[in-house]
């Protein structure tokens, strides 16, 4: 029969383990934690980052002509605004393609945010190896300095 | 005093206190008592003739027993003051309204809140009080209870858990993977989202594995969503199972085919499932807060950390430690031995004597 201390035992081995293991960060399921180098951590909620996505999946298209009408009463505002739809429909085929070009990038930019909201959990941990990785880089060119050094002497 | 009557407000079919109320039942009949359970609502599976309305609870004395379960916020609490008899609660612990502080879960939190204070307001009028575990006696005591407050564990019928499981899931989930079992309401108090967290890096260590999370869960939280949404971001769909309500003989076919069972729960007045984790001999891998210790009394593995990693570590540590694995085993059937219906039963039958010693003294 084994004794508390060795669940103990076991359980302070493995906390060890993980304490040597690179730094293989794991998300809160709603809170996501983000650092600038060397700067404060900011809090973002993975809800409102994903509310934002859903909200820029559903505006990013621009309308090239909108039902337009004038602010001035009786006959002088219908005659505004029929020439204002006159000037419009006039100019739709300029204004349509830039529309267009634009509506694309909207559109690329906020599949691009969605898919970064929903990939960056899975993110984290090559982010924190990549650190790793330059931390190492970093160590090795100062190695390969001071054994260039060395050399020269 | 020649009547013991249960009062509580929901009589259900299958929850833990629902069992405990129909095992009590069971134990004042066998004695001789003229006894009878009435609740506000009754489920429809209870027989008839074992729960009545609380509309038909009449001709009692004042000195008549009244044990009324107390585990929620409700006018009740309150009511109950009006029914005659001495008042003798049995106290089931209500979670702390922090934990359902967001917009969505404010029902819940209201209940919760206003069931704290009406314990609270009871004070005066109970003149004992039977508490699941330590953890809620304290509770009591720091709550102003100044009448006598002894533990009684909760009454767990085991023979139930002997009923043949579902045949569906026995197939389904005994194909070799690794299951990691959780069951219990969908509720921010029993952190599912932190199971999702550790189970995301166990899956990593061991890919031929599931997590099922079997308890009931009402769609209107936003929490249940979040968790579902979650496990779906991190491409953990197929697996990380959400039951949902199951009945009983699937719940059986769980335990029966669970590799280990996972608490990272961080408010428990008792936590039967550790209890039933115990009963079919899967490993516990818990967390230290509220209860658990209490109910766990020194078996499973014990956690004072839930970072995920080690979670998921200390289970593939297990996993690959038969010899730990099976003491661990061998401990939790020693600790479910203070379980056992038989010395709960006989525990109750002697704080019910206590009880009765009180009152008789009382009106001397």
């Amino acid at each position: 029969m084994i004794d508390n201390q060795a669940v103990r035992d076991m359980v302070s081995r493995v906390k060890d383990e993980i304490a040597r293991m690179p730094h293989d960060c794991i998300l809160d399921f709603d809170r996501i934690p983000i650092q600038d180098m060397n700067g404060p951590i900011t809090v973002f909620s993975r809800r409102d980052m994903k509310d934002a996505a859903q909200r820029l999946m559903k505006s990013y298209k621009l309308i090239p002509e909108r039902d337009i009408e004038s602010d001035k009463p009786g006959m002088k505002g219908r005659v505004i605004t029929i020439l204002k739809r006159a000037a419009r429909k006039s100019l739709r085929f300029y204004i349509e393609p830039i529309c267009e070009q634009q509506t694309e990038l909207n559109h690329l930019f906020a599949c691009g945010f969605r898919q970064f909201t929903l990939a960056f959990t899975d993110m984290r941990p090559d982010i924190a190896k990549m650190d790793d990785h330059e931390d190492r880089i970093i160590r090795l060119e100062k190695l390969a300095k001071v054994n260039r050094a060395r050399q020269g002497k | 005093m020649s009547k013991i009557v249960q009062v509580l407000l929901h009589q259900g079919y299958g929850d833990a206190i629902g069992n405990d109320c129909l095992a009590i039942d069971r134990i004042l009949r066998h004695d001789g008592w003229d006894t009878g359970i009435y609740a506000r609502v009754v489920d429809k599976r209870i027989p008839a003739d074992t729960a009545k309305p609380l509309s038909e609870l009449s001709g009692l004395d004042d000195d008549d027993i009244v044990l009324y379960h107390l585990s929620t916020g409700t006018d009740l609490n309150f009511k109950v003051s009006g029914i005659p008899g001495r008042k003798v609660v049995i106290y089931h612990n209500i979670t702390p309204p922090g934990f359902f502080l967001s917009p969505s879960n404010y029902r819940m939190y209201k209940t919760c809140e206003e069931g704290l204070f009406q314990t609270r307001m009871m004070t005066g009028i109970v003149d004992y009080c039977l508490a699941d575990s330590e953890f809620n006696r304290q509770e009591l005591i720091r709550m102003g209870y100044r009448c006598p407050v002894d533990v009684q564990p909760i009454l767990i019928p085991f023979w139930e858990y002997d009923r043949e499981p579902d045949e569906d899931f026995m197939r389904r989930f005994s194909d070799g993977k690794v299951n990691i079992l959780f069951t219990g309401r969908l509720a921010p108090n029993k952190k599912q989202g932190d199971l999702i967290q550790a189970f995301r890096v166990f899956h990593r260590l061991v890919p031929d594995s599931r997590l099922i999370i079997a308890g009931a869960y009402d769609r209107s939280e936003r929490y249940v969503d979040d968790l579902i949404e979650y496990v779906g971001d991190i491409g953990l769909s197929n697996d990380i199972l959400f039951t949902g309500h199951i009945p009983f003989d699937k719940i059986i076919a769980l335990y029966r085919t669970a590799s280990f069972f996972w608490c990272l729960s961080e408010h428990e007045g008792f936590c039967v499932p550790l209890v039933e984790a115990m009963y079919f001999g899967i490993p516990i891998i818990a967390y230290n807060s509220s209860a658990v210790p209490e109910t766990l009394g020194g078996s499973g593995v014990l956690l004072d950390d839930k970072q995920p990693e080690l979670v998921a570590h200390v289970t593939k540590a297990l996993m690959d430690d038969f010899g730990m694995r099976t003491g661990i085993i061998e401990r939790q059937w020693m600790q479910l031995g203070s379980f056992s219906y038989d010395i709960a039963a006989a525990r109750f039958r002697a704080n019910l004597a206590k009880i009765i010693a009180s009152f008789q003294e009382d009106s001397r």
